[in-house]
């Protein structure tokens, strides 16, 4: 299976099994790194707006962390390592992560969050 | 620090902030926001690569040439060749002009096109704050031949590299 990735031809198949696996365990590792801050890390499959093979991370922290310069630093470093941990430029997968806080996710009750 | 963004961009990136701040912070206004600073790193770029065509009055015309999966796809690669680059370096700094704007594109079209996710406010301003910074890091690189580059690519979809 061919795609076609930031323009560049990709020979992968990143929606396989072992492809799946490897995703899990990167985003456990990662959850544990980055404990207290991180409560879960949850990911899904699917093509983002443009048609590209994607991760989506939906990463639930906790309010402590949730603070503007505190959460951006945090958005920054998590992604980065998801990115590395996963290899997802490898699977040819594009990455994105979306944060909130313990506090909204209550608010807000989304039952893709809990 | 030197010159500032063009007036307009720099407009919608106040709105995006304004939208933020409404309370209460319903999605509708949430959603907004974000749509909003998309825009305005979107405007940026447009009015800064229009900036090196040499005749002024073709400027506008040439502003609406500018399409929407061609500036991701231009984006994503630029963002994806200087991902190891050492940090203050142009290319590090092109990195994050790049990869925000790529990332603006994708959750803007959420905001806009599906409903089903909900937005926290805390992501959201941290997006709105990513183009803030995106907006400071692109007055550092905009006179550096890597950043006309870039948006040379923009508008004019490169080659595929096979």
């Amino acid at each position: 299976m061919v795609f076609r990735y930031n323009g560049s031809m990709v020979l992968a198949a990143p929606y396989t099994r072992k492809t799946r696996a490897a995703i899990d365990d990167a985003a456990s590792r990662v959850e544990a790194a980055y404990t207290p801050d991180i409560i879960r890390i949850r990911h899904r499959f699917s093509e983002d707006s443009n048609g590209f093979p994607s991760i989506y991370f939906q990463i639930l922290v906790r309010d402590e962390a949730g603070q503007l310069d505190r959460l951006m630093t945090l958005s920054r470093n998590v992604e980065d390592a998801l990115v590395e941990e996963a290899q997802t430029d490898e699977h040819g997968l594009g990455v994105y992560c979306y944060f909130r806080t313990v506090s909204e996710q209550r608010e807000l009750r989304d039952p893709a969050w809990e | 620090m030197g010159i500032e963004a063009p007036p307009y961009p720099a407009e919608l990136l106040a709105s995006a902030i304004a939208l933020w701040e409404v309370q209460p912070q319903t999605q509708a206004n949430l959603r907004r926001a974000v749509s909003t600073a998309y825009y305005a790193i979107f405007h940026l770029l447009i009015d800064e690569g229009c900036r090196n065509w040499a005749r002024p009055e073709q400027r506008d015309r040439l502003s609406r040439m500018f399409e929407h999966r061609t500036m991701a796809t231009a984006s994503s690669r630029r963002a994806e060749e200087h991902k190891g680059a050492r940090e203050g370096t142009p290319e590090s700094r092109l990195r994050t002009v790049a990869a925000t704007f790529r990332r603006l594109q994708e959750v803007r079209h959420i905001a806009d096109y599906d409903l089903t996710p909900t937005m926290s406010p805390a992501q959201v301003r941290v997006w709105i704050s990513e183009v803030e910074r995106a907006f400071d890091t692109w007055q550092l690189i905009r006179d550096e031949q890597i950043a006309h580059d870039y948006l040379f690519s923009l508008l004019f979809r490169e080659k595929d590299r096979t």
